[in-house]
């Protein structure tokens, strides 16, 4: 009998190579190329601004680094270090909050959803108050920049 | 059984084993959850532990499927097979861990009962990459948890070495599951090939240790071609093939038996141990007794039968010497049937 239990050892040891071994290379030969917000259609975006530039440069955040333009009636972001906060989504705010601040200031508005990749063009209505980038998982303002001319 | 043997046998050598062993998952899941939170400091607490107690009950998983055909292959390894089923607890206990986390963590915060919620949650079975994973590592666990209930002597006595092993030999099962558990889970969702080529290199390491230890076994379990004598007596090998102490396998009857030699004589006995079907081939005579490589289970080699007060018996084979060759009768006596040695000397 253990000459049987050898012989179906044997077996279930090669059927258990196919089966992880195969799946294995099945499961990544399926695996979907990673989703990135940078992939928006022309149309959807925001065309260049013809103004001069009122503010540039990487240093500009408090809290990330982005490289950014401020024109007149758009802002310019190129993000240089992902993130790191789920669901980022940029607003424009009346005042300029605190970093780790857990909500949007009162008069907020809603730009847009900040992706890494090129870069991406938001319209401004004001050229006053601050930009700040909430994240939407963590549930806190995770970087500000004021739109005030130092 | 071994005349050592106590009911509870927590001997140096087992607690130095079991701290060694629970002394290193300590570590690593302190470095796992300190090294993780310092790098995403974003990550929560009991999705470093899900990740951490996961990662550490695969890896031990691997370990301990690679010790069975690596103490096959090569006698040093044989210390790391004593005492594996603290290794399979062990195991089973992280995987617990982890998929009682996972539970907490994705469905028990809903108004569906969790263990409903983790069958019935993802449905989709249209796409690979899609296919529900969450179930695959339940129905492992629940394998590993079967396992580790009966790794104890006392279920091996009830349920006989054969079906205790057929039970057993369910973890390549638990195995090829928690393998696509992972490819179809969070390998799906992760870029860097680090993880991918590390399961990879497990996966290879175990078929392919398997597979060389298989063959070996294969090969040696090939039937004597040798014809019997008119008497029934079949030709095995020579005396001098035999080690001092030490044994020969053979396959006869469709079993293997060990031949042994010791103290100028020669004693056949069936290859496998009651306990756990171990090797006696393999083993040597310590104490005027066959030791088993296993787990030290005795017997004498004249009756096949344990030293008192055990009561173990294996079958045994009538043999004789002649020529400087070793000849055994293919039919086993019953277990513990008394043999008169043949002398190696015999015709010589």
């Amino acid at each position: 009998m253990i000459d049987a239990l050898r012989a179906r050892h044997r077996w279930m040891t090669a059927a258990m190579g196919l089966a992880a071994g195969g799946g294995l290379v099945a499961a990544l030969a399926a695996r979907p190329a990673p989703v990135t917000m940078s992939a928006l259609p022309d149309a959807l975006l925001t065309a260049p601004s013809t103004a001069p530039a009122r503010l540039s440069g990487g240093d500009l955040w408090d809290g990330a680094e982005i490289d950014t333009t401020v024109y007149p009636d758009q802002i310019a972001l190129t993000v240089r270090e992902p993130l790191r906060a789920p669901a980022p989504l940029l607003y424009w705010a009346p005042v300029r909050p605190a970093v780790g601040d857990g909500g949007v200031p009162a008069g907020a508005r809603l730009l847009g959803t900040v992706g890494d990749g090129p870069a991406q063009r938001f319209a401004l209505s004001s050229d006053q108050g601050a930009l700040l980038i909430f994240s939407l998982g963590r549930s806190k303002v995770v970087a500000t920049l004021s739109l005030e001319a130092p | 059984m071994s005349v050592g043997y106590s009911a509870v046998q927590w001997s140096r050598q087992k607690k130095v084993y079991d701290a060694v062993l629970w002394g290193g998952i300590v570590v690593y899941l302190g470095l796992f959850v300190g090294v993780g939170a310092a790098t995403f400091p974003d990550v929560t607490i009991e999705t470093l532990l899900i990740r951490g107690l996961g990662t550490a009950a695969l890896l031990l998983l691997h370990i301990i499927l690679c010790i069975g055909p690596l103490a096959r292959l090569d006698r040093r390894a044989l210390p790391l097979l004593y005492n594996r089923r603290h290794l399979g607890v062990s195991m089973f206990l992280l995987a617990a861990g982890h998929g009682l986390f996972s539970l907490v963590q994705f469905h028990a915060l809903g108004d569906t009962n969790p263990l409903v919620s983790l069958l019935v949650s993802n449905t989709r079975l249209d796409a690979v990459s899609q296919l529900p994973f969450q179930p695959l590592g339940a129905a492992a666990l629940g394998i590993l948890f079967l396992m580790a209930a009966t790794s104890h002597d006392f279920w091996l006595r009830q349920l006989s070495a054969p079906t205790w092993k057929a039970l057993h030999m369910l973890v390549y099962v638990a195995y090829a599951l928690l393998i696509l558990h992972v490819a179809l889970g969070t390998l799906q969702a992760e870029t860097s090939p680090l993880l991918a080529g590390m399961l990879g290199l497990g996966v290879a390491a175990v078929v392919g240790l398997h597979g060389v230890a298989g063959l070996r076994e294969r090969a040696a379990d090939q039937p004597l071609a040798a014809s019997p004598a008119a008497d029934g007596f079949v030709d095995v090998c020579a005396v001098d093939d035999i080690p001092e102490k030490r044994a020969r396998s053979v396959h006869l009857s469709g079993e293997r038996v060990a031949v042994y030699r010791y103290d100028g004589k020669v004693s056949a006995v069936s290859g496998v141990c009651r306990h756990q079907n171990g090797p006696l081939a393999e083993g040597r005579v310590i104490d005027g007794c066959i030791t088993c490589p296993w787990h030290g289970y005795q017997y004498r080699p004249e009756t096949g039968a344990s030293p008192p007060p055990f009561t173990e018996t294996v079958p045994t084979f009538r043999v004789r010497v002649s020529a400087g060759r070793v000849w055994l009768h293919p039919v086993p006596l019953p277990p513990g049937t008394h043999v008169e040695p043949a002398r190696a000397e015999e015709g010589a």
